[in-house]
């Protein structure tokens, strides 16, 4: 058994974040960092990026080799499989060592931080199990689907959010034909509304990437080789030689079965990011934490989120008291050049469906641009850009902060425009 | 530690510090040639028109600030001694996550490059070119002691008490 004040699961941003803030209030004390992959923490958005090979394999690391020694971090390549609160303990299966006979090893620790982030959705599709499937999540993930996809000519994608897309980008890259099966009937449909959807929709087939909306696979065919044919749920048939699916993700609380710290479809927190243990901490994708729009708990996996709340965590581990009060769901990228923002209720669609009031300031196919303001008792509650987009950020600060605007600034913004004043 | 402080007053909105930061981040940094340059190089910094008065806007190099918080690649990054925001391109994948998230609307994006761009304070220069650029001395930049911040935030201030 091993001690450490203060332990942390995972190694995403939550993790680094809560790190930094600890080495700044408690910098003597060592922080035992339990990451499960066997590569030092890595930025995982990067992962169609260095799939493509647009970012290479050394820039993708979140901390030069020397910054652990230096922020009296101890990383121990090990996947958490119990933990035992009350009694402050952790026991994990050392990765290093033979695969075949992993040991198990205790930690001590004063404080906890649960920050394992999020694991991909794994939809339940027969011949999903066979050689030539992927999933993009990991470092690992990236380097099979690479070598896959030098072979292969055709890809089939599962899924229509940011990563699906992004993959899709990678792929054809690469020199794929690639097809998206989406089940709902718009891509990004998590974000975006039904004509933000078709406008980028539009642009994706510009590109070359062929969509199937509404449609599902139901069976993916395998020969010694691996994929050969996907049935869609239509009962087309597509000939591929990879499937990757991207549908989203869901918390990683699988290891917290059989625990003392509850959690439900992620890890429950207060305020101050404390789970059930008062010294047991959450932060990152795993949490369940307070949406400001709806005014109850919801999961929002994204990263600036996880940051925040890594430093929250940190800082009242460390004994520095602060809180976080809660987000909303934003996500932000750009595919094939297109960038597209969103944030806050941007895909209230009818103002009958919504007590607001929704406008639609720009529209336009080429290039493809698109404003959208949604509106609530004269405060601002989401919004869409694609195109020129600057002065987004203003926006967002404007929903987080629930600002009443002056008539001047409302009736700018509805017309397009975004003001300061 | 040095910040750019403003005097909202004396602003006329010329867009002198523009055309001077657009130059300043140019390829052969003068004005004739730029014009010329693909991609055309792009200012960092905003002049805001409005009503009542105008205003220059370019990054405030916030302390917390949500764009380093947001970054997804690692190109955003905060010197602890000096206190700037600074911007490694060859990192950035142009995500877009910064531009969602800066209050000021500040950051800007390359879009044949697939970067944002913003202000790095003219490392090669002693006073940055929007400084040295403004007729009306709208801008200036001065060593702020640390230890009166009351000081650095007195145009951000005046910026807030004008918005509410």
């Amino acid at each position: 058994m091993s001690y450490a004040k203060y332990a942390i699961i995972g190694g995403g941003p939550a993790a680094f974040s809560a790190i930094d803030t600890i080495n700044k209030f408690d910098k003597q004390e060592e922080i035992a960092l339990i990451g499960a992959e066997n590569h030092l923490p890595y930025y995982r958005p990067l992962m169609p990026n260095y799939l493509a090979g647009w970012t290479a394999r050394e820039k993708l690391y979140m901390r030069p080799e020397d910054f652990y020694a230096r922020s009296n971090v101890r990383f121990i390549n090990g996947k958490a499989i119990q933990v035992n609160g009350r009694h402050n303990l952790l026991t994990y299966e050392k990765s290093e060592n033979d695969v075949k006979a992993p040991a198990e090893e205790e930690l001590k620790f004063e404080k906890l931080l649960l920050a394992t982030g999020a694991d991909p959705v794994q939809p339940n599709i027969p011949g999903l199990e066979n050689p030539g499937t992927y999933f993009l999540r990991t470092i690992n993930d990236a380097d099979n689907i690479g070598r896959r996809a030098r072979e292969a000519k055709r890809a089939v994608m599962l899924g229509g959010g940011l990563v699906s897309l992004k993959t899709a980008q990678a792929l054809q890259a690469l020199g794929l034909e690639v097809v998206l099966i989406i089940s709902s009937n718009r891509v990004f449909s998590q974000m975006l509304d039904w004509q933000g959807g078709e406008l980028l929709a539009h642009h994706l087939k510009k590109e070359g990437i062929k969509i199937f909306f509404q449609n599902e696979a139901d069976f993916i065919h395998s020969n010694r080789s691996g994929v050969k044919k996907v049935t869609l749920a239509d009962g087309q048939e597509l000939e591929a030689e990879m499937v990757v699916v991207g549908k989203g993700v869901e918390p990683a609380v699988s290891f917290l079965e059989g625990s003392d710290v509850e959690f439900a479809e992620g890890i429950p927190v207060n305020e101050k990011l404390q789970t059930n243990l008062p010294h047991v901490y959450a932060a990152g994708d795993v949490t369940l934490t307070q949406d400001l729009l709806f005014n109850k708990p919801a999961l929002h996996p994204f990263w600036p989120k996880a940051t925040d709340q890594g430093a929250v965590a940190g800082a009242n581990m460390a004994g520095k008291e602060l809180t976080y009060s809660g987000c909303m769901a934003m996500n932000a990228t750009e595919i094939f050049g297109l960038p597209v923002i969103a944030a806050g209720l941007a895909w209230a669609e009818k103002e009958e469906d919504f007590p607001g009031e929704i406008y639609r300031p720009l529209y336009l196919d080429s290039p493809p641009s698109y404003t959208k303001i949604v509106l609530k008792d004269d405060r601002l509650v989401g919004y869409i850009i694609i195109g020129e987009n600057r002065k987004a950020g203003i926006l967002t600060n404007l929903i987080m902060s629930q600002q009443l605007l002056s008539p001047y600034r409302k009736n700018r913004l509805i017309n397009g425009e975004v003001v300061y004043l | 530690m040095k910040e750019i402080l403003i005097q909202l007053e004396h602003c006329v909105a010329c867009k002198s510090c523009v055309l001077a930061c657009a130059v300043e981040h140019s390829e052969s940094k003068e004005l004739f040639s730029a014009i010329f340059e693909t991609p055309p190089p792009v200012a960092r910094i905003f002049v805001e028109a409005g009503e009542e008065f105008n205003f220059p806007l370019q990054c405030r190099h916030c302390e917390e600030a949500k764009c380093v918080k947001a970054c997804i690649s690692g190109a955003l990054w905060q010197d602890k001694e000096s206190g700037l925001v600074h911007h490694e391109k060859d990192k950035c994948i142009g995500c877009l996550m910064c531009v969602m998230l800066c209050p000021f609307g500040v950051l800007t994006q390359a879009r044949e490059e697939k970067v944002v761009l913003k202000c790095d304070r003219c490392p090669d220069l002693d006073i940055p070119a929007c400084v040295a650029s403004c007729p009306t001395k709208a801008m200036s930049l001065e060593e702020v002691p640390v230890h009166a911040r009351e000081k650095r935030k007195e145009y951000l201030t005046n910026f807030k008490e004008q918005w509410s």
